[in-house]
């Protein structure tokens, strides 16, 4: 009897362990085969939100231009300590739903202050989100709290991470236009900026800005 | 008395040694990475379905067969990644021109509450006519995304509407119905073209 019960039990931890082996291993490698080719692209979006040193790339596309040195100053907006450059939206399709705003934000102060979020005439509402691709899977959060600006620091708004999420649209974005919006932070208080708004090809910062800013600003 | 306990100790250890394996197992098979390896090993990715075409007409699992398909999951309300990735699916089969007619394009929902026929027609129009539009009861699309291994999952916002996180990759499925590759958010244009040619003519 007792016999029977205890190999029974190494029949059972037996089934168990070969079980465990045979389910657990396999889609395991499976499971990497899978996502390496995803992953091996996703790496430099991940990267994206350090900034390695933006303000000199922005600088160094600008003076690359040949189209007249006046016209391609970078519109730049103040308010309290800070500064906000390159504020362009991506441009959409008609009956597009949402769109998508970035823009480099620097803090000069000595105090983190925070982009809580925005107002704009052709949004129902203005939120701030960030975006993540975790392996092929796109995540997006609201940032309920706001975007911090750390003191001395910079952030950049941009594809693939940090956005100005503009929703309700009431009209689609079209490309070439610049669309006055207000930004809300929690310690600086409002301004007023306008967006450029840019075909996807020239949203990336590093992409740079191929429009033209014309007379505005 | 000792025996009687010890035969009671052998009968407790191997019951819970049964219960524990069943346990692993059904945590083993119920991984999703499992069933990432049942679609690749499978011959036909998903499984049959129902549901409707931009046009409002009804679709199913028959349009993935006959022809190289690529298929994207996303949602309307998408800022960044479906705009995207329509365009780039667009400039693909414009850069492979007749190359590239056999392909099939799907462009499908995971968000078919608001997505309506309509609304995913007035949307993807505006980037090809290469790419129709999928949505239908949202039982059905659970489905349908489960059986290909899609993530998606609602994300609330505060002002009481909703975002949806999803996979991001294309899906390349052969004429024969099997699945070959994916095609990543932002994946370098030449690779892609590189992908959709080999699924087209899988021996040049």
């Amino acid at each position: 009897m007792q016999v029977k019960f205890l190999s029974l039990a190494l029949f059972a931890n037996l089934i168990a362990a070969t079980g465990a082996h045979a389910t657990l291993e396999t889609p395991r490698a499976t499971a990497n085969g899978y996502s390496k080719a995803v992953f091996d692209v996703s790496h430099e979006w991940d990267a994206q939100p350090e900034p390695a040193a933006p303000g000199i790339m922005i600088l160094a596309a600008s003076s690359g231009d040949s189209a007249g040195h006046a016209s391609m100053k970078q519109p730049s907006y103040a308010v309290g300590d800070l500064v906000i450059t390159n504020v362009r939206a991506g441009a959409t399709v008609p009956k597009a739903p949402v769109a998508g705003g970035y823009m480099v934000i620097k803090n000069n102060g000595s105090a983190s202050d925070f982009l809580v979020g925005g107002q704009a005439a052709f949004a129902g509402d203005v939120q701030i989100h960030e975006m993540k691709m975790q392996g092929d899977v796109m995540k997006m959060r609201e940032l309920a709290d706001g975007l911090e600006i750390p003191a001395g620091g910079e952030v950049m708004l941009q594809p693939g991470g940090y956005h100005v999420m503009f929703m309700k649209l009431t009209e689609p974005l079209k490309e070439g236009e610049n669309r006055k919006a207000t930004l809300t932070f929690r310690n600086a208080g409002r301004v007023e900026v306008e967006f450029g708004v840019k075909s996807r090809k020239n949203l990336q910062s590093h992409g740079m800005d191929h429009s033209k800013h014309g007379s505005s600003n | 008395m000792s025996a009687l306990r010890r035969r009671l100790g052998i009968w407790a250890a191997s019951a819970a040694l049964i219960l524990a394996g069943g346990f692993v197992w059904l945590a083993a098979t119920d991984a999703p990475q499992q069933f990432t390896q049942r679609i690749i090993q499978s011959k036909g990715i998903g499984q049959p379905f129902n549901l409707v075409d931009h046009n409002g007409n009804p679709i199913t699992e028959k349009a993935f067969e006959g022809s190289p398909t690529a298929v994207f999951f996303g949602f309307t309300h998408c800022p960044e990644v479906c705009p995207t990735t329509l365009y780039e699916m667009a400039a693909w089969l414009k850069t492979l021109g007749p190359d590239g007619r056999p392909i099939k394009a799907f462009f499908i929902t995971v968000d078919p509450e608001r997505d309506t026929p309509e609304i995913m027609k007035s949307y993807v129009s505006n980037f090809t006519d290469r790419i129709v539009g999928i949505t239908g009861k949202p039982d059905d699309i659970a489905n349908l995304a489960k059986s290909w291994h899609v993530y998606w999952k609602k994300i609330p916002l505060e002002n009481g509407d909703y975002t949806m996180d999803h996979t991001a990759s294309v899906f390349l499925v052969d004429a024969k119905g099997n699945f070959k590759s994916t095609i990543a958010f932002r994946e370098n244009t030449e690779t892609a073209i590189a992908k959709l040619r080999k699924l087209v003519s899988p021996t040049s």
